[in-house]
């Protein structure tokens, strides 16, 4: 799951720089300067208060680096940026990021300037030493957040080159580097920053600054009047609501109370689609939520298996009766923004029940000494519950008997008590979409869900040393060994991808409706392209 | 003055069962799966920061210490921190029962009223038009559930039908109940459906218990007036049973309102628990139980008190 999402790893882009000069070039193509421009020239009204609303409880937090749930990943992006921000095929690009130019020649020193002109919340503004301090920050092996940067750097490795540029020496090469600094946990903080919980001063560069904050009650933010990206933000204030569950919210958005509905329930788009003042944004950039099968563990020890399983379902059928409709096909694999997504052209796998049952008696199962497994999910996502109850009313029928699986959906606190945890087989996760190293270091490292890979296995080693790859066609090779292994011997079963939908007034204007890896186009990148029409 | 010792031994008695809550609360919240520390730190911790933080939390104590250490301070007026903001929990739950409590009270002062006079009404008119229509709304009523009722009152006047009243209810934090006026229509018109019926039908049948009764019969032949015989004579003992029906919907209101405040967004203690127990936020989970117990106590306190002192036969047989 998406407990973290800082994720240190790269891939071979088509756009991969091979070294300063052609960085440059993408700079230049990429100039914050003409696109500004070309935003600038969409007139937007200045003025007005946005009300978003998002389910979230007394857990809410803020900080710059290190989110749990939905409401924080709203907060930090009102009030903090990133070096760069991926487009809609997941590549990082300098617009809407406060890197000029970054730059590599080896994949291990990795040379970052900062745009010119960038101020904080308070005035200060932005020089080298607030990057060497975000970055000393979000690679502290006392952090939480520094999971998944770990391997790559450590606070000794951050050092300033001077008042506007920093370097970061990594402790293995990553050619694909990039993607860490377009995370959108990966911000920049001022020198000193600390979280909510220890300082409600929450100073960012982003367009709104943080006027109050109230977990699980509402969080305001005014304008930052010396915005860097000139003439936004449009609005005088952000106001992010909590609500106590999706029906509240969605009834709020009907009824006018709120602008905006960040992640409505895919039920309810048909009605939300009807409503002549209400606009519904549906982003398919690739959101997963995997039936994790555990491969060290029986019954899925036996690859024929889990093999049998992944044949056993009807994926169009799990579409329309989980998500209605609201979703396209996977072959249990994931990233499909990716480059390199689906790099041996598999074909998409059919229910086949013949099959799978040929493999299921060869691996000794038969009606009498059934499959049996219960496959537990959280009661917070119905998409994960409801998947795992069509999941498995669908195998123990396909296979006539010869699976006996039970779904149980356990009650608060799976995230705590029942996910990951030792002695359970089967359960469900979610992953916000992401390009196809990030993922896999996720799901092998941070979230070894599946105890993927087998004894043996040469996919770890494989994975570092396409990550130092800097030819993409090499590396493109080494993606398609890995995603054979991964879709032969995987413990994943990913039916489809799931559309995440946003819901809005239609008085909201100047959401860009791209893919994007955070809803609504990064909350119309940190709210700052949006204004209210009235 | 044989009230007072009836009060002084009812309040003894409310203290007892408080005391038997708090220990049956507490032992509940012990059992709950998961560990409040794990909860707290997530699963990416480490057993140093674990066991650190059970120190720090005084976990490792021993079930009848943390009973004691928590029970003392709640006696003295602390209740403590909350384990996932570790803010001082009065900062939270404070602003929250203000807020129920004057959902409760605007609900009251409507629905209080309104029942006792349909239910009274429906008696003096027993099987004619308006009571027969009164019974039968008010069985619906009583049996509909509220988030359904609630919904109903959101598509008709809120989102579908009629776009005259919010959704939800926003009260900001630092603000005043009374701060959305508009919002509290919607929840405040439920819990009035939710709790007349209840109160209603109890006064229609003790109001008919008492004008079929030897002494009304009595105050009729003597002549009295039949106003005298209703106001004077037949309803104050028919609000006898009324009361206790009045207290336990009251303390309903004042505590357990979780699915209209949930439907309705409604900051007050109810959502604040169902936020507590997804939390594992078990000193907010204790104190708001514990609360919420002692409502209940002190209601049905007041009802009997309100009961003894309307009922002349009641109160003249104190000793």
């Amino acid at each position: 799951m998406d407990q973290q999402e800082i994720e240190t790893s790269g891939l071979s882009r088509r756009h991969f720089i091979q070294g300063a000069s052609s960085v440059a070039l993408a700079a230049g193509i990429f100039s914050s300067s003409s696109l500004n421009a070309l935003a600038a020239s969409v007139p937007g009204k200045k003025g007005g208060s946005l009300k978003v609303g998002v389910v979230g409880d007394v857990k809410d937090l803020l900080d710059a680096h290190w989110i749990v749930a939905i409401p924080d990943i709203v907060r930090l992006n009102v009030g903090f940026e990133t070096l760069m921000v991926y487009d809609e095929n997941f590549k990082p690009t300098y617009k809407d990021g406060l890197a000029e130019e970054v730059s590599t020649k080896d994949g291990i020193n990795w040379i970052i300037r900062l745009k010119k002109g960038i101020e904080f919340h308070d005035g200060k503004t932005l020089t080298a030493d607030d990057l060497v301090y975000s970055w000393q920050r979000l690679s502290n092996p006392a952090e939480k957040h520094s999971k998944a940067l770990r391997p790559f750097l450590n606070p000794a490795g951050v050092s300033k080159v001077d008042n506007r540029t920093a370097k970061l020496t990594l402790l293995q090469a990553n050619a694909d580097f990039m993607v860490t600094l377009a995370t959108y946990t990966s911000t920049v903080v001022p020198v000193g920053y600390q979280n909510y919980a220890k300082s409600p001063l929450q100073i960012g560069t982003g367009p709104y600054k943080l006027k109050s904050f109230t977990p699980g009650v509402e969080s305001t933010h005014v304008r930052h009047k010396n915005y860097w990206d000139s003439g936004k933000p449009y609005l005088d204030e952000v106001r992010v609501l909590s609500f106590s569950d999706t029906t509240a919210l969605t009834n709020a958005l009907q009824g006018g109370q709120i602008d905006v509905a960040i992640n409505v329930p895919l039920a309810t788009l048909p009605t939300l689609k009807k409503n002549k003042k209400l606009d519904v944004y549906s982003n398919s950039a690739g959101k997963i939520t995997p039936i994790c099968l555990v491969i060290d563990m029986d019954p899925f020890k036996d690859v024929r298996t889990r093999q049998a399983l992944k044949m056993l379902i009807n994926r169009k059928n799990l579409i329309k009766q989980v998500l209605s409709g609201n979703g396209r096909l996977a072959n249990d694999d994931y990233s499909p923004a990716d480059p390199n997504y689906n790099a041996n052209k598999y074909p998409m796998q059919e229910q086949d029940a013949t099959g799978a049952l040929k493999l299921l008696s060869a691996a000794g199962f038969s009606k009498s000494k059934p499959v049996v497994f219960d496959l537990k999910a959280p009661d917070d996502d119905a998409a994960l519950s409801g998947l795992a109850k069509a999941f498995v009313e669908q195998v123990n029928t396909a296979s006539g008997g010869v699976v006996k699986a039970t779904a149980t959906t356990v009650a608060s606190g799976y995230w705590d008590t029942t996910y990951m945890a030792p002695g359970v087989n089967a359960f469900m996760t979610y992953y916000n979409p992401k390009p196809y190293f990030p993922q896999f270091s996720g799901m092998i490292f941070s979230y070894p869900e599946t105890n993927f890979p087998e004894p043996g296995s040469n996919i770890k080693d494989l994975y570092a040393k396409a990550l130092g790859e800097v030819n993409p066609k090499k590396r493109a090779a080494m993606v398609a060994k890995m995603q054979k292994e991964e879709h032969e011997r995987g413990g994943y079963i990913i039916p489809y991808f799931v559309n995440a939908a946003d819901s809005y007034s239609n008085k909201v204007k100047g959401i860009n409706k791209r893919n994007s890896a955070l809803p609504l186009d990064y909350y119309g990148m940190h709210f700052k392209n949006i204004w209210l029409d009235k | 003055m044989p009230i007072l010792k009836f009060i002084a031994r009812r309040l003894g008695l409310g203290v007892l069962t408080i005391f038997a809550v708090s220990v049956l609360i507490f032992l509940v919240t012990q059992a709950f799966p998961s560990d409040p520390a794990q909860a707290i730190l997530g699963r990416e911790t480490t057993p140093e920061a674990l066991d650190a933080l059970r120190q720090e939390l005084g976990l490792y104590r021993p079930a009848v210490t943390q009973f004691g250490a928590w029970f003392f301070d709640i006696l003295q007026g602390d209740i403590g921190k909350s384990f996932v903001t570790q803010l001082p929990l009065s900062d939270y739950i404070a602003p929250r029962v203000g807020n129920s409590l004057f959902l409760m009270l605007v609900s009251a002062v409507f629905s209080i009223p309104i029942s006792i006079a349909v239910g009274a009404f429906s008696a003096l008119r027993r099987d004619q038009t308006f009571d027969k229509v009164s019974s039968t709304t008010s069985l619906v009523l009583a049996a509909v559930p509220e988030f359904v009722m609630g919904t109903g009152l959101i598509l008709l006047l809120s989102t579908s039908v009629f776009q005259i009243l919010p959704a939800i209810t926003l009260i900001d934090a630092g603000q005043k109940p009374w701060s959305d006026i508009s919002g509290m229509v919607l929840p405040v018109l439920t819990l009035i459906l939710a709790v007349t019926p209840y109160v209603s039908r109890t006064m229609r049948a003790s109001m008919i218990e008492m004008l079929e009764s030897d002494y009304v019969e009595m105050a009729r032949l003597k002549g009295m007036s039949e106003r005298t015989v209703l106001l004077r004579h037949a309803l104050p003992n028919a609000l006898g049973p009324v009361f206790q029906v009045i207290a336990l919907n009251l303390a309903y209101l004042a505590g357990g309102t979780v699915i209209v405040e949930r439907l309705f967004n409604f900051p007050g203690i109810g959502s604040a628990l169902a936020d507590s127990v997804r939390a594992r936020d078990l000193p907010a989970i204790q104190f708001l139980t514990l609360m919420i117990a002692g409502v209940y106590v002190l209601m049905n306190l007041l009802a009997d008190v309100a009961t003894v002192i309307a009922t002349p036969r009641l109160r003249t047989s104190l000793k």
